[in-house]
């Protein structure tokens, strides 16, 4: 298992270039114009990024050093450690749904404290990769039609996210 | 809420370090993370350039249109009533294969242009109707094939193996997106 998924996730982004050079060759595409005009764009959302980081990771630390997360996980453990869920997690579940770089400055602060390949860590990430900015894409979508109800969207998506916590936590020792 | 974790963390962090005196480490900790956030865009500002001109490419070259194609009757099946509506389908199958991409910029417009879309169709346009819950599970469950931002941030906090948790957190975003889609299905036809 732990191979298996260390050799998929070592080949997933070469292959995708390979790909997509292949295709931009049949394709007659100027790949390398494309790569240089799109990159600009990264500069651009790095930058706005990067206050968000600073706040988060500034305030993540301040937390940690405190014991802050030490202290979290004693009061909530009893609800979280059933589930398999560290509560180190927690400010970053309450964060995410409302504010996607202010979850990934949150996120790094976690990779610090508590080291790139650790537990926590680990199930940060793959939380943070299966969840989305949920109220920011209801607001959007919804409001740019005008619709008042929103109906289930929002109990099912949030459940949905929570899932996500979950099986976060649970692949994150399975497949480590 | 992204204010009150903020808040809630910088004075909860003051005032445990008061009680357990730690403010020392707490002191040396704000500098410190402040320059360690800055070296970490430095690592996501050659990632991000590097994913957005790769993503370039592959808007250029067809690749999202071509994937949305391949997406287009599964995606039926979730959208019973657009069976028959190959455009706004289309406008669905373009929008969840640029989420997989990670194209957020390239998704937006095609998720608009279906919302407006299903929006034309919509019996009472106050009320959201069935489709769009499921466009907007769908999107909020946003399965994600490559999580480049997060392999450069495990890069830039000196992971081992960075890029390891590529196939974990396409399981984990499948079986949440799954769920929503489940929960979806169920949904449908009640008012609230």
């Amino acid at each position: 298992m732990n191979t298996l998924s260390g050799i998929i996730s070592l080949i997933a982004l070469p292959l995708f270039m390979a790909v997509i050079l292949i295709l931009a060759l049949i394709r007659k595409v100027d790949a390398y114009q494309c790569f240089a005009e799109g990159a600009r764009g990264g500069i651009g959302l790095c930058i706005r990024t990067l206050p968000h980081i600073i706040a988060m990771m500034v305030a993540a630390r301040i937390f940690e050093a405190a014991g802050g997360f030490a202290l979290l996980s004693k009061i909530f453990s009893f609800v979280l450690e059933p589930f398999g869920i560290p509560a180190a997690l927690l400010p970053l579940i309450v964060t995410r749904p409302f504010s996607g770089s202010g979850a990934l400055g949150i996120l790094a602060g976690i990779l610090s404290a508590f080291g790139p390949d650790s537990f926590e860590a680990r199930a940060a990430c793959l939380y943070m990769g299966s969840s989305e900015t949920l109220f920011y894409v209801v607001s959007l979508y919804f409001g740019s039609v005008h619709i008042q109800k929103t109906r289930y969207t929002i109990p099912i998506a949030l459940a949905a996210d929570f899932a996500g916590v979950f099986f976060a936590c649970l692949f994150a020792n399975l497949l480590f | 809420m992204a204010t009150t974790v903020w808040v809630v963390m910088i004075l909860g962090g003051m005032i445990l370090g008061i009680c357990n005196g730690t403010l020392e480490e707490i002191s040396s900790a704000v500098l410190g993370a402040a320059g360690e956030a800055v070296t970490l865009c430095g690592s996501l500002l050659g990632i991000y350039c590097l994913f957005m001109g790769l993503m370039r490419i592959a808007e250029k070259t067809g690749f999202a249109g071509w994937m949305a194609k391949g997406f287009q009757k599964p995606l039926s099946l979730l959208f019973p009533s657009l069976r028959h509506n190959a455009q706004v389908l289309g406008s669905i199958s373009m929008n969840v294969c640029a989420n997989m991409l990670g194209m957020g910029n390239a998704a937006t417009p095609f998720g608009l242009k279906a919302m407006s879309d299903l929006q034309k169709i919509n019996k009472n346009p106050l009320i959201a109707s069935d489709d769009m819950c499921m466009f907007i599970l769908l999107n909020t469950a946003s399965v994600q094939l490559l999580p480049l931002t997060l392999i450069s941030m495990r890069v830039a906090a000196g992971a081992q193996q960075p890029w390891d948790i590529t196939l974990g957190s396409f399981l984990v975003t499948l079986v949440s997106a799954i769920l929503a889609v489940i929960g979806g299905i169920m949904a449908r036809g009640r008012r609230k």
